[in-house]
């Protein structure tokens, strides 16, 4: 093995101290990011889960199924607090919510508007879907709207 | 007594062989179910094994001097590294379905069983006639994996015995390669064995392959290491290089294409920065080292054109393509990437896919790597560079440069880059090992008691590291024995008792569909139909993106969300299995006393089979109509699954405008999207007989009888690369249908129409320059000289200087 020159000099501790520099300066940025998409996260899964139950009715109510919430997206009467209490989950601290209803009712939190998207400050409302399907929870103010809602 | 040369174990080695042996073999049957030791009683065997070794090593060192005889042979230190590999690998011999029921393992089996399959019968495996309603096979994806786990099948015909052994194979092989490799650094023994012990360890490695069943990723781990070894054997000829990183380039893109793109890059960052700083030549470019890097590029991306290049000119066909599809909107998933916490913090729940990877690996990867570094070892500049981007790659996925790399969301998540950063940490660890000997010798310290813990420490630094980074496994072992399977209903007998069916009727092409009650505790099996393919799992699973499969998987998701409020089979749900001519229903949706009126048999449960009537599969029309803008594709292919279409019931609604007549085999109407602009009509279809039904991997025949000419639907998805044969001829008029279906205009009388899928003039010129870039390769194989000098111990004794 061959080697070149005293073990220590000053260029090697320059390039060495570049190296753990960017390790632990990329290192705390990732960290510092990891509570806020913990948060979002925790907040996409609740408006996921409620997305997923208003789907649910929807399709029980077309089937004449007793009980069934009417949450066509023609009924706009529908409020927000009925479906968290219908979900019988409540939404995580990190989610505020603003009790109306259909183009009024909404949820305000960290969150990703949509797939791919950066963990930010999100509006999510309850809105009138497609005609024929049922209401919607969208996230407000963004060019991608498109949301998971259920596979 | 102190380890040394001059005292070597004497008659104890044997013992100490034996006692290794037996420690590995012990944990093997534990792990592989074989003995009824509970995880305590076997802990407190393997104590009682180890701690009279401990004992040994403190009052006489003699494990330690054990590994020095041992590193001291080329072939005791391979057979010792083969020992430590089986000791390491043996979670793949769990018993169980462990290995198919975490992520993608279904679908990986199933894809070996179908290459298998159509191998034995002479046909290649480029089509499958059992995913959906047909799809192209392992076109865009890497075939690799399946082929050399079929291979395995026709050897023994068991298909879990034949999973375990690749990936039992691939996983040792990847401790030898890694071992290979940073002996070409220059390191003695110890180091590389200790590189190779620790990649092979490596919880992301084990998690990926094992614990996530990403199998395809498992050829690549084994090839990775050789291909910065090529670089590496420059000296020692630069053909004999080119060829190796070819083949490392070239059968990674043909296991992962993904994972090829950033091999090269990394692999080209690495070869560039050598060339311009090689430690005995000062700062001068050297041409030999751009020169590698273009043949093993060129090797490599020959090699693999056969999925590589048809792969980027075909992608179009993708989006609605059953059993393909894409997610090219998802950039990034939204809580999969990976974070340092869950990186080195181990839990039982890891968040998402974003991977553990173990503060050893890291501290000693990065401790060697900057050791290496201030002892001017060979390629630290380019170690250093390649393992902070692999870094970056992996944790500064929020960093605002991060979206400037090319491609970097072509890997989903941020996490699947962690292989390469596993790969230099390796690495960095065993480069660690002549660099602390180095301080642990010149360090100077005052205390006694702290003298005499070095002088302790120093001799055993290889035990304490092995230790060390073993301890940190201990959690994943222990883990991978006891984490909750994957739970799912064993329907073998279903699968059993549709084949007894099938065999005894005249409807060898009726398929069968799985639809669970519940998506989330039944998601795999019950979107496609790889059950079709035989394979003798107890599951069938499904495989794709979210936007796979397309209309196919919509029908099937609606079926799978109404048919638990159903009191029965409805007609639209009736339909829609007709399209698909899925005539065995398997499903826990309905009550007993409802699944029992319905005439179903029961398995166990609240498992029922239906045999659905009048299931065929054709359906003639005397019209086609040309949907044109009435009803267009959702925009991505992911919103079909979404369900946001605009009318959001548009599969039924287009089901529903067809008026089909199931018992007559007759639609009112047959919608097309590409279709001549008037079509002609014909009266409504009479007469209708389907008489021999042939199915192989790549075709479908059927014999049909119309009275009058129609127009007619058959169950098989629309793909251009087909080939629709009328009596042996081919027959031009052939229309897409509105779902992706194959209809084709029929004269009256009796007639055999096959559908055969062929391979695009793309993919046969890229087949035969595959084949030419390998025969090539073979052929100069054979001019590699051997080297005359094989007294050294090193596998490459050029490269070591030592």
């Amino acid at each position: 093995m061959t080697t070149k020159g005293p073990p220590r000099d000053v260029r090697v501790r320059w390039i060495l101290g570049l190296f753990f520099a960017f390790l632990v300066g990329i290192g705390i940025e990732n960290q510092c990011h990891m509570g806020t998409v913990l948060k979002a996260y925790r907040n996409d899964a609740y408006i996921y889960r409620l997305r997923d139950m208003v789907w649910q009715e929807f399709r029980w109510f077309r089937h004449n199924r007793p009980g069934a919430l009417d949450v066509r997206a023609e009924n706009r009467d529908v409020r927000l607090r009925e479906l968290v209490e219908r979900l019988e989950i409540d939404p995580p601290e990190s989610l505020r919510m603003c009790d109306g209803p259909v183009g009024s009712g909404k949820f305000v939190g960290l969150g990703h508007p949509a797939l791919g998207a950066e963990a930010q400050e999100v509006v999510w409302m309850l809105v009138p879907g497609i005609p024929g399907a049922s209401l919607e929870i969208e996230a407000l103010g963004e060019d991608d709207r498109r949301q998971v809602k259920s596979f | 007594m102190r380890p040394s040369r001059a005292n070597p174990p004497g008659p104890s080695a044997a013992l100490l062989w034996g006692w290794w042996s037996a420690v590995v073999a012990i944990s093997v049957l534990w792990q592989g179910g074989e003995t009824p030791a509970s995880s305590p009683v076997l802990g407190a065997i393997l104590l009682l094994l180890v701690m009279p070794a401990v004992w040994v090593e403190i009052r006489r060192g003699s494990l330690s001097a054990f590994l020095e005889d041992v590193f001291s042979s080329r072939r005791k230190t391979a057979f010792f590294l083969f020992l430590s590999l089986v000791f390491v690998v043996k979670f793949y011999w769990i018993p169980g379905y462990r290995l198919y029921t975490m992520g993608d393992g279904p679908a990986h089996f199933v894809n070996t069983w179908m290459t298998y399959h159509a191998l034995r019968n002479g046909e290649i495996p480029f089509w499958t006639n059992d995913w959906a309603c047909g799809a192209p096979f392992l076109q865009f994806y890497p075939p690799l994996f399946s082929y050399l786990s079929a291979g395995l099948l026709f050897l023994h015909e068991n298909i879990f015995l034949a999973i375990r052994l690749l990936l039992t194979g691939l996983h040792a092989l990847s401790g030898f390669t890694m071992y290979w490799t940073v002996r070409a650094l220059g390191v003695d023994r110890r180091a590389a064995f200790l590189s190779a012990l620790v990649y092979a360890a490596a919880p992301w490695h084990v998690f990926q392959i094992f614990h996530s069943n990403r199998f395809p990723a498992a050829p690549v781990y084994a090839l990775l290491p050789l291909l910065f070894l090529s670089t590496e054997m420059l000296r020692r000829g630069r053909l004999a290089a080119a060829l190796l990183g070819g083949a490392s380039l070239g059968g990674i893109a043909l296991s992962h294409q993904g994972y090829a793109i950033f091999s090269g890059a990394l692999f080209g960052l690495y070869t560039l920065i050598r060339s311009i700083c090689p430690e005995e030549s000062g700062w001068k470019p050297r041409k030999e080292y751009l020169l590698h890097i273009l043949a093993a590029g060129l090797f490599g991306m020959g090699l693999g054109s056969l999925l590589l290049f048809p792969y980027l000119l075909e992608s179009e066909l993708l989006p609605y393509l059953p059993a393909v599809g894409t997610s090219k909107e998802i950039k990034g998933y939204i809580m999969d990437n990976p974070y340092l916490a869950t990186l080195f913090v181990w839990s039982r729940r890891p968040f998402g896919h974003s991977g553990y990877m173990g503060i050893s690996l890291f501290l000693g990867g990065v401790l060697g790597l900057a050791g290496w570094t201030i002892r001017r070892g060979r390629g630290w500049a380019a170690l250093l560079v390649c393992c902070a981007f692999s870094y970056y790659l992996v944790v500064g996925h929020h960093n605002a440069l991060y979206s400037l790399i090319p491609l970097v969301y072509a890997q989903f998540y941020a996490g699947r880059h962690l292989i390469f950063l596993v790969l230099f940490l390796s690495m960095g660890v065993g480069l660690s090992l002549p660099f602390l000997e180095e301080w642990m010798g010149k360090k100077e310290l005052a205390s006694k008691r702290k003298r005499s813990l070095l002088g302790f420490c120093r001799p055993r630094l290889t035990l304490i590291l092995m230790g060390f980074f073993l301890a940190d496994l201990g959690p994943i072992f222990h883990y991978l024995q006891v984490s909750p399977r994957y739970p799912f209903p064993d329907q073998r007998a279903v699968y059993a008792r549709i084949e007894q069916e099938r065999l005894g009727s005249p409807h060898r092409l009726a398929r069968a569909v799985d639809i669970p009650k519940t998506f989330l505790t039944r998601k795999h099996g019950s979107l496609v139909l790889p059950f079709e393919a035989r394979c003798p799992t107890p599951e069938a699973g499904q495989f794709g993106t979210s936007g796979s499969y397309a209309y196919i998987g919509k029908i099937l998701k609606t079926s799978r969300e109404n048919l638990p409020l159903e009191e029965g089979f409805p007609e639209s749900f009736l339909h829609a299995m007709y399209l698909l001519n899925v005539r065995y229903v398997s499903t826990d949706a309905f009550s007993p006393s409802l699944a029992r009126r319905l005439g179903g048999e029961n398995f166990g449960g609240a498992l029922w089979l239906f045999t659905l009537p009048d299931v065929r599969p054709v359906l003639a029309s005397g019209r086609i109509e040309d949907l044109g803008e009435r009803w267009r594709h959702p925009a991505e292919a992911m919103d079909m699954i979404l369900d946001r279409w605009d009318p959001p019931d548009l599969i039924d609604r287009i089901i529903g405008a067809m008026d089909i007549d199931m018992k007559n085999m007759r639609a009112g109407t047959l919608f097309v999207r590409d279709g001549p602009v008037r079509p002609e009509t014909y009266p409504e279809p009479v007469g209708l007989e389907v008489g021999q039904e042939d199915l192989g991997s790549t075709y479908l025949r059927l014999t049909v009888t119309a009275a009058s000419d129609c127009y007619l639907r058959i169950s098989r998805s629309f793909y251009p690369h087909q080939q629709v044969l009328l009596d042996g001829k081919p027959w031009p008029e052939v229309y897409r249908s509105a779902m992706e279906f194959i209809v084709i205009r029929f004269p009256a009388g009796r007639h055999t129409v096959e559908v055969r899928a062929v391979l695009s003039p793309v993919r046969k010129v890229f087949l035969a320059v595959s084949g030419a870039v390998l025969c090539l390769m073979l052929l100069l194989s054979t001019r590699i000289r051997k080297p005359e000098d094989r007294s050294r111990s090193a596998p490459f004794p050029a490269l070591t200087g030592s």
